[in-house]
């Protein structure tokens, strides 16, 4: 990747945030459906477990997993558009005509999608310490460094995926269908990271679990970079 | 302790029923196939 | 094509192969083999549940192979080897993990555990369905040669990641558990079972094959005479 590649990834990451920006009714339909898995979860597991006392810890207790399932219903939405602007103006094609790196689209849409994450997850955190009675502000460090490293691993398969199933007819049933179990890994880091984050750490396990999720997005940037140019191909 | 023998019938006989329908299916396929093409 | 006949050819040996092996392993494993001293004769399941991993990693990474193959190469008869490893992993996936639940039932008391391995191949049959279900929505044979060969090479390259998190995530609660197959004679019987398996899923895998080679032909021949 070249200089003028990374310029060009800056470029799509700008101009994808700017056409969303714009157009921000998707972005809102997005936190929307987010807080609403968030509160309808609250309801599913019944009128104790919010409340104070024994049986309101469970609300709390399960919190860390309830925000990120809630992330991934919402974020497929977010990465499933990332492609949507050029598949309806015909497939992949604009972006196939693009000079230099094949890599530069794919960090230009990541970084995109992740900014747009970054935003969903801004609101959707405190809205998850009202609904679940947790005091998130004095453990943020641990949370944000656990929201980062896990969106992170998301955005980088999200974004990959939604290239992967652009023209696929199915493609809001396909993509979570492909995507979830390759995130699996994510998924448990981050509930987990997130749980020791806001619970305590006893054991001192929370550096271990940071690690896979580091691993894990190493790892996952790196086979999504070096094949994206076979996902842009005719 | 319940009928443990009961289990492993029901084991072998859901597995050997399995692979004998995909065995079966996929020749049947394949033969109809080739018949349809004109091959062999 | 002197390549897919070799294939056929091998398949239809390794099918002839597989009859008698797979009688014999059954005999064995219901008849010949000792009855375990704490199971009692529900632990004969194993010789059907473990060598049906055994079909399933080879299927899946025939799979595995000839999708990379496909992809560097772009030879048809790579695609058709992929989607063939893919439909017969998906087949022996489905009975090693109906076989590993009936196990379970009477020897842990449940139809299902979250450990490591049976939650690890309970995804391989999501992602590999996943494989199967993206090809049967495209159309045009190149992309969707392409499109699967991506689908089968990241989920497959993810499975390690996968079963060590979720390893460490069930450690905290349990150990896992191998059943001590101590007795020789027991070992004798898995073995004889673990080769009929592997004969019968080349087999298959070769039918498969054989079947999505005639019909990408057909394909083939259509679209070009509509072109």
């Amino acid at each position: 990747m070249t200089r003028a590649d990374w310029r060009r990834t800056w470029a799509i990451a700008w101009k994808d945030l700017l056409t969303e920006q714009r157009a921000k009714t998707a972005f809102n339909a997005m936190i929307f459906f987010a807080a609403l898995t968030l509160f309808t979860f609250g309801f599913a597991l019944g009128p104790d477990a919010s409340g104070a006392g024994e049986a309101g810890g469970l609300l709390r207790h399960v919190a860390p997993g309830l925000i990120w399932v809630a992330i991934l219903f919402s974020g497929v939405l977010a990465v499933d558009r990332s492609f949507q602007l050029e598949a309806e103006r015909g497939g992949l094609e604009g972006l196939r005509l693009y000079p230099g790196d094949r890599k530069a689209i794919y960090f230009g849409k990541l970084i995109a999608n992740l900014i747009v994450l970054f935003a969903l997850e801004i609101v959707l955190i405190p809205v998850a310490g009202i609904l679940y009675s947790i005091d998130i502000w004095p453990r943020l460090a641990g949370v944000a460094a656990v929201i980062a490293a896990g969106t992170i691993g998301f955005a980088a398969m999200g974004t990959y995926y939604a290239a992967l199933t652009v023209n696929l007819r199915a493609r809001q049933v396909l993509l979570p269908l492909l995507l979830f179990p390759v995130l699996i890994p994510v998924v448990i880091a981050a509930v987990k990271g997130m749980s020791l984050a806001l619970n305590g750490d006893v054991m001192g396990e929370f550096g271990s679990w940071m690690r896979l999720l580091g691993a894990a997005d190493v790892l996952f940037l790196t086979i999504c970079a070096l094949t994206f140019e076979f996902v842009l191909e005719d | 302790m319940e009928s443990t023998t009961g289990f492993t019938v029901a084991a072998y006989t859901a597995t050997f029923i399995i692979l004998g329908f995909y065995t079966w299916r996929v020749n049947r396929l394949l033969a109809r196939a080739r018949s349809q093409s004109g091959l062999r | 094509m002197a390549q897919g006949q070799r294939i056929e050819r091998l398949g239809w040996l390794a099918g002839w192969l597989a009859v008698p092996a797979l009688g014999f392993g059954v005999y064995l494993s219901i008849f010949w083999a000792p009855e375990d001293f704490m199971m009692g004769n529900v632990q004969r399941i194993m010789y059907v549940h473990f060598p049906s991993w055994i079909a399933t990693a080879i299927s899946y990474l025939t799979a595995f192979v000839c999708s990379i193959a496909y992809l560097i190469k772009r030879r048809p008869t790579m695609d058709y080897l992929a989607h063939a490893g893919v439909s017969v992993g998906v087949l022996f996936n489905t009975t090693g993990l109906l076989t590993g639940s009936i196990w379970g039932r009477p020897t842990w008391g449940v139809w299902w555990t979250w450990d490591a391995r049976l939650t690890t191949t309970a995804l391989m049959l999501v992602i590999f369905l996943g494989y199967l279900a993206v090809r049967s929505f495209l159309e045009d044979p190149e992309a969707r040669a392409r499109i699967a060969a991506l689908v089968a090479t990241i989920g497959f390259f993810t499975l390690p990641i996968v079963y060590q998190s979720v390893k460490w995530w069930r450690t905290l609660h349990q150990p896992q558990s191998s059943p001590n197959t101590v007795d020789p004679d027991m070992v004798v019987a898995l073995r004889v079972m673990f080769v009929a398996f592997a004969l019968l899923a080349a087999y298959l895998i070769s039918r498969r094959y054989a079947l999505a080679r005639v019909e990408g032909e057909r394909e083939r021949a259509e679209l070009q005479a509509e072109a």
